[in-house]
């Protein structure tokens, strides 16, 4: 079993991330981490942790998020040709042993899996995914409430959206503020993005002034 | 599947290398014999043999370095004889021509015509320097991995050996695995785990489900199957590319000297590597054509599987012209005035050229192993990837295509940002909806009064939307009418959307249609 030594380089140790994301993770996401994004914002947020890794080379996995919008990741910054997305067959969904296995293969296979809420996991299979993501160095990025499994980091978003009016206009910025907590984290980090910014791109709000046509919100 | 017709100059380097027909000969290459004439063949040299151990089996052997442009150069009588009976001729290397047996079949009256034909003219071109070598080998079989086999075949029997169509399989059966690497260029090792594994015949390989050898070996897996079945047409993955990628340069005043003409065609080149990597891709086979100011034409077309790189492009436009420039000596003397590059085949650059870095990673490995594993667990239709299309909805604007078409071949899809960044003429303004809804939701939207807001056929709103679920809606805008596809009785579609942002703070796209509400996607 490939286990990463102590002598591994800081790179070695985490994913990277997309630069707006750099005030959570100044570190980028520790590898073989757990994240739950939940709240509003929480497919964007997931799509943008994904954007970090599979630009920087890395392969992604989608799994059980029948919902993921691959023109919003797109615009997260997502190269789709490194993302794989694994449908459950409609109506039935997999069987609970189906799930240990394909979420055993994601694991060993890509750097980082998205998993959607509401999957019956068990909690026997939770914690094994969890070991093997510890071993192998993954990261599992969960969208909605963490279920059976236990999150290392959690990420919580609030949005104010910019734009629409009441008849007119449409949805052009957004404001996201996310808070990070997590077991090993002293205190929450707090950071608010633009998400998308008046330039079409997802920015952190602290570096960039407030845009100037912030009329009819 | 096309039928091919293959020309195959037996131990080649020998001819190229000047050899009378009872010398001992052999070329070296990497201090390892790659070519040797029938005398030494009788004393008992080996292709692959050392040296050292060729010398002591001959110790009369003459050694010749193997010098590629040489063998190129060399090759060019044969090449200029067979061009004059079909036009359009493909090269992969010294010693090999292949060229489509439809037309030429047609003119002289059968595959068996022509290949007769063919044999009769470069053997007599050849005349006394085949002695060495015995005789010239003429395939035509369906596949190009079958008719380089029939060639070989042929060379050996002495007469031309055409397979009828279909029959490549069958012919291919019972012959030897290690043809995969001595004539289909397969990697050795690859070829010889197939033998250790019980693979001892090419039937053994073509039996095996494709998707099974994929799971195993990779992209070289599909590539074994498809040649030992007797199914590959062109280079695994590779297709005709759109065209426009041609890149061409005229010469004014003509230029008469070779080097010139090969240094203007290392800046093509360089265009054309360039223009298609920027893409990912990789140039197979090359039309290079170049014309003389009296009107003389020379098309050469280049194959080489593993992908031609800028110096691999240089290095066959200078044996073109070279053999070419030795002919036209002889005639006339007159300037280049047009030099045309044009890629016929390309394919994704899985990085086979990059030995240094680029290329496939490790983790493109791991990321193939566990979508076959994944499509093997729950279906192949069921492990996807998203490919750009194009639409005004945000559901029709990605289709799913199974990721075991495009993961590891890297052809997959291409969501290039020059064909998403296009705008849709129709479609909504970034920002895309993240999270799209599998089945539209039906919901209620209703006015100041409570009842259900509508809207009229030439998308006027009978009132203003307050409510939606139950809940206070606090902005809105739309409606953006739809008429799609309004000539298909079937496929017409009638909607107007709407983005409607609740008090709570979530922002949906919703669309009414037929006077029914559906919120389709929500700006999570």
């Amino acid at each position: 079993m490939p286990r990463l030594g102590a002598t591994a380089s800081a790179a070695e140790r985490t994913l990277a991330v997309h630069p707006a994301l750099e005030g959570l993770f100044p570190q980028g996401v520790v590898r073989g981490s757990t994240v739950a994004c939940v709240g509003a914002a929480a497919s964007s947020t997931a799509a943008l942790l994904l954007a970090g890794p599979v630009q920087a080379g890395s392969w992604g996995c989608v799994v059980g998020l029948p919902t993921f919008g691959p023109g919003a990741a797109a615009e997260a910054g997502v190269a789709l040709e490194r993302v794989v997305v694994v449908r459950e067959p409609d109506a039935t969904g997999f069987a609970e042993s189906t799930w240990a296995q394909v979420l055993a293969a994601g694991v060993d296979g890509f750097d980082i899996v998205v998993l959607g809420a509401g999957r019956h996991i068990r909690p026997a299979v939770a914690r094994r995914v969890q070991a093997r993501l510890q071993a192998r160095g993954a990261v599992l990025v969960l969208v909605g409430a963490a279920g059976a499994f236990t999150p290392d980091l959690q990420v919580t978003g609030r949005v104010d959206w910019h734009g629409l009016g009441v008849g007119h206009g449409y949805l052009r910025t957004r404001r996201v503020a996310l808070s990070l907590g997590g077991r090993r984290l002293p205190r929450d980090r707090r950071d608010t993005l633009w998400f998308p910014g008046p330039s079409g791109s997802v920015e952190r709000a602290g570096t960039h002034p407030s845009p100037l046509h912030r009329q009819a919100g | 599947m096309s039928r091919l017709v293959v020309l195959v100059c037996p131990q080649w380097p020998v001819v190229a290398a000047g050899c009378r027909a009872d010398e001992a000969i052999a070329v070296l290459h990497a201090n390892r014999v790659v070519a040797r004439s029938r005398a030494a063949a009788d004393a008992g040299v080996r292709i692959g043999q050392r040296r050292r151990d060729a010398q002591a089996r001959c110790p009369a052997l003459r050694l010749v370095m193997r010098d590629a442009s040489v063998e190129a150069r060399a090759f060019h009588r044969v090449v200029d004889a067979v061009a004059e009976m079909v036009p359009r001729l493909e090269l992969t290397v010294p010693g090999t021509l292949t060229f489509a047996a439809r037309g030429p079949s047609r003119y002289f009256g059968g595959d068996l015509a022509v290949a007769t034909l063919l044999g009769e003219r470069v053997e007599a071109v050849l005349g006394a320097s085949l002695a060495a070598i015995g005789r010239v080998g003429v395939g035509v079989a369906d596949g190009r991995f079958a008719a380089g086999v029939a060639a070989r075949l042929a060379a050996r029997a002495g007469r031309p050996e055409v397979v009828a169509p279909g029959a490549s399989g069958a012919l291919l059966a019972d012959l030897a695995v290690g043809l995969l690497a001595d004539a289909g260029g397969l990697d050795r090792a690859v070829v010889d785990l197939f033998h250790r594994l019980g693979l001892v015949r090419l039937g053994d390989v073509a039996a095996l489900a494709e998707s099974d050898l994929v799971a195993r070996f990779g992209p070289i897996g599909a590539a074994a199957r498809q040649m030992a079945a007797g199914l590959d047409d062109r280079p695994l993955g590779a297709v005709e590319p759109p065209p426009g990628l041609a890149v061409e340069q005229a010469f004014e005043p003509p230029v008469d000297h070779l080097d010139a003409v090969v240094f203007t065609a290392r800046s093509l080149a360089e265009q054309l590597v360039t223009v298609l990597g920027a893409d990912g891709r990789v140039c197979t086979q090359l039309a290079v054509t170049v014309v003389t100011e009296q009107g003389e034409r020379s098309e050469r077309v280049w194959t080489r599987p593993a992908g031609l790189g800028v110096a691999a492009v240089l290095e066959r436009i200078r044996w073109q012209l070279d053999g070419w420039a030795r002919r036209l000596d002889e005639h006339t003397v007159a300037g280049v005035v047009l030099l045309r590059l044009e890629p016929t085949e390309v394919r994704a650059d899985d990085g086979a050229q990059a030995g240094l870095w680029g290329g496939r990673s490790q983790v493109d490995e791991w990321a193939q192993r566990a979508v076959a594993r994944l499509a093997g667990l729950v279906g192949d239709e069921q492990v996807v990837m998203a490919e750009w299309r194009g639409g005004r909805l945000p559901a029709d604007q990605y289709r799913w295509v199974p990721a075991s078409l495009g993961v590891g071949s890297g052809a997959g899809p291409s969501s290039s940002a020059s064909a998403s960044a296009a705008p849709w003429v129709g479609g909504l303004p970034a920002p895309t909806p993240a999270l799209l809804y599998p089945d539209p939701v039906p919901v209620a939207v209703l006015d100041r009064d409570g009842r259900a807001v509508g809207v009229s056929a030439r998308g006027v709103l009978s009132s203003e939307p307050v409510q939606v679920q139950a809940e206070p809606i606090t902005a809105w805008a739309g409606p953006w009418p739809l008429d799609e596809r309004w000539w298909d009785p079937r496929g017409a579609r009638r909607l107007a959307r709407f983005q409607l942002l609740t008090a709570s703070g979530r922002a949906y796209l919703a669309t009414v249609e037929r006077q029914h509400w559906w919120l389709i996607a929500e700006y999570d």
